[in-house]
């Protein structure tokens, strides 16, 4: 009888599947439980694939084929850092590309849990077609509405659908009302121009990138024509 | 008969006056466990330092520890090569002064100049260029995305300047002494100059130079990042890079020894094994090292170059570098993974086996600092107790998860906005069998290791 396993297809040797280890974005970190939120999104289109295997696994936990407890988790890490530190910068600007949003989502987190001790700004340009990613971040923005009037005032989110107007509405109504949803591709030119002129003459704007090539080519272009400090994110190993 | 002295004057070369820590004479094969035990020693102690969260003390045992496994090992050739090979040799010691001074100043001014706005970070992390958009400079095709190179920074071109220099003095001098005449040199090559030749073999020398680095680069805790403290995920744009200039020098080595004539002297495509003195090595050397493998029907012998060990070397880099392209990475992740990882260690061995006076010595130090730092990150993984807390089906192709590990955060693991996990999910056997996707429909069959670790071969029927 064919054993059926996770693991990945077409390998010449198949390990089990507890050591077929793969390296996820942490999209959130809370100190009071110690938990790691994240988010893991199918690549590829077969269900074969390691992240299509997890998908089927949380789909097998709620409709109560098994429960969370047998499904045996190991995790190693947390790895990796940020090159600019969002405390070296005045304003932190955050530039998305579809899923790339996890590492974002995670700045933002810290930005919003450290508000009331830091004074800088932060801004999210998120470019996705999917209203249901927005939606499964909306936690953040909630948060973000939550603040104290001047405390939320230091947030500026933008989301920029890119599948077509008729999905804007779905958008609107995933999004927080503290989210400005636009249709079409952002012009990094004139946001990050933007951004780099609300902070004064001396200070710093730091920009955060990931997502696709010709995305993130075209941000850092505009990031450091405007002399902000870049990172972006080369995670894709 | 060739004594071990200690502490001997150097009386050739540009280093002529100068005192050597050892010079081995005929005893020189005891130097292999003495090498092993100090390199595998240190970084065992080093990672396990690390994981403590004392990365400092770490790094700086790494570093003695490399002092004296270089310092042993590189004379045995020293007192037999012509001088240029000392100029190589000083080259090894400069890039690593230059390597820990730049870590010190790295480390020293993290809070200070190179904070944003500072004399140092405007020179450091300044951008020599902005990408451009043209479609190929964006795309990451077998050369990489040239975009990457547009977007280097002062610093990490400094560096790169630096190691290329390094990589050109090893190549002249192995170049320079291939083409001596006999009675210049004692290396076998010395008998049959031949610039064609000549040049394979110093690009030979660049190539497991950029191996050592290759290598080296992708550990995450112990090595180069610690020393730097820059994010791993940055360091892995130089592995690409160092490792595709691996594979270009490689090639080229490859096609100077064929045009220049793969078969001579000892080094022959039908050489069996030679248990017998040769020409380059005494007998009590020999007698020393007896240590001879069996490939298939051919014999080869560690004591000299063996060539079919170099073809399968040759074939596992060319087969990693074809899974290391970009759809493999992005669509079959854990394959180009574990096949990355398999390829590297038979491309390795079988190197150690093509040419271990060559490669040896920069293998086993690189090998040593990766596989022990890979172990004791699965030891993290799996040693440690990990639970699933929650879960979400957000839509048909996006989920969330929330996963909770004993000891964490921690002095070693501890998080940081950005930082990544490695994530393994399973799930009882019973439940295996739901899944009605895996094994993939193209794969006839396969070797299956399952949680019993049993190996079984299992035909995969054809599907309709």
């Amino acid at each position: 009888m064919m054993k059926k396993q996770l693991g990945p297809p077409a390998a010449p040797v198949q390990i089990p599947s507890f050591l077929w280890f793969h390296p996820i974005t942490v999209s959130g970190f809370d100190p009071s439980t110690n938990e790691l939120t994240l988010f893991i999104k199918r690549m590829g289109a077969k269900d074969a694939e390691w992240s299509g295997q997890v998908i089927k696994t949380v789909e097998h936990v709620k409709t109560g084929a098994l429960t969370l407890k047998q499904v045996r988790v190991h995790v190693g890490g947390p790895h990796g850092n940020l090159q600019v530190q969002p405390g070296d910068v005045d304003h932190v600007v955050l530039v998305a590309g579809g899923i790339g949003v996890t590492p974002m989502a995670a700045i933002l987190e810290d930005q919003i849990r450290k508000v009331d001790v830091t004074t800088s700004k932060t801004s999210l340009i998120w470019t996705t077609r999917s209203p249901s990613e927005i939606k499964a971040f909306s936690y953040l923005f909630d948060q973000i509405k939550n603040l104290p009037g001047e405390l939320k005032n230091r947030f500026s989110i933008h989301v920029f659908v890119t599948s077509g107007a008729e999905k804007t509405q779905d958008v609107e109504a995933s999004a927080s009302s503290v989210v400005t949803v636009h249709t079409g591709r952002p012009d990094y030119d004139s946001l990050l121009k933007k951004c780099a002129d609300e902070v004064p003459k001396g200070q710093h704007t730091g920009v955060y990138i990931c997502g696709p090539d010709a995305m993130s080519d075209a941000a850092e272009i505009s990031a450091l024509a405007n002399k902000c400090l870049v990172h972006r994110e080369t995670f894709e190993f | 008969m060739v004594s071990t002295e200690a502490w001997v004057d150097r009386d050739s070369g540009p280093a002529k006056g100068c005192v050597s820590l050892v010079r081995w004479g005929d005893e020189w094969p005891v130097l292999i466990p003495v090498y092993l035990t100090i390199v595998f020693g240190s970084v065992i102690g080093a990672v396990y330092l690390n994981y403590l969260g004392h990365r400092a003390v770490g790094v700086a045992i790494v570093g003695i520890a490399v002092y004296f496994a270089l310092s042993l090992t590189g004379y045995p050739i020293c007192y037999a090569a012509s001088s240029s090979w000392e100029i190589a040799w000083i080259s090894n010691w400069v890039l690593i002064a230059a390597v820990l001074a730049i870590a010190v100043f790295l480390r020293t001014q993290r809070d200070k100049s190179l904070k944003p706005g500072g004399w140092a970070a405007n020179i450091v992390y300044r951008k020599v260029s902005t990408p451009s958009k043209i479609p190929f400079f964006q795309k990451d095709l077998a050369h990489g995305r040239l975009n990457d190179l547009l977007t280097m920074t002062i610093g990490e071109l400094f560096v790169w300047v630096m190691i290329l220099c390094w990589l050109g003095v090893a190549f002249f001098e192995r170049y320079d002494t291939s083409m001596d005449t006999p009675g210049q040199n004692t290396g076998y090559e010395t008998y049959f100059v031949n610039k064609t030749r000549a040049a394979g073999k110093g690009f030979a020398q660049m190539a497991v130079r950029c191996l050592f680095l290759a290598i080296l680069t992708p550990s995450r805790n112990v090595s180069l990042y610690q020393l730097f403290g820059i994010p791993f995920d940055r360091g892995i744009k130089q592995h690409k890079m160092i490792g595709r200039l691996f594979y270009l020098f490689m090639v080229i080595h490859v096609i100077c020894m064929l045009v220049g004539g793969t078969e001579k002297g000892v080094v022959t495509w039908s050489k069996q094994v030679s248990a017998f003195p040769t020409h380059h090595s005494p007998p009590s050397a020999i007698a020393h090292t007896r240590l001879t493998l069996s490939f298939l029907s051919y014999k080869f012998n560690l004591n000299e170059p063996n060539l079919w060990p170099g073809i399968v070397a040759l074939s596992a880099f060319l087969g990693q570098f074809f899974l290391s392209m970009p759809y493999w990475r992005r669509n079959h992740f854990e394959l180009f993974y574990w096949m990355h990882l398999n390829f590297m260690f038979v491309g390795n061995v079988f190197l150690i086996f093509h040419n271990r006076f060559r490669a040896a010595m920069w293998i086993i130090p690189t090998f040593a600092f990766f596989w022990l730092d890979f172990g004791i990150r699965w030891y993290a993984k799996l040693g440690k107790k990990s639970e699933l807390t929650a879960c979400e089906i957000v839509d048909e192709n996006l989920v969330m998860l929330k996963v909770k590990r004993d000891g964490f955060p921690s002095k070693a693991f501890d998080f940081h906005p950005g930082s990544y996990i490695w994530l393994s999910v399973d799930v009882p056997d019973e439940h295996r069998y739901g899944f009605g996707a895996f094994p993939n429909p193209d794969t006839l069959f396969y070797l299956s290791a399952g949680d019993c670790l049993s190996i079984q071969f299992v035909h995969r029927p054809t599907r309709d």
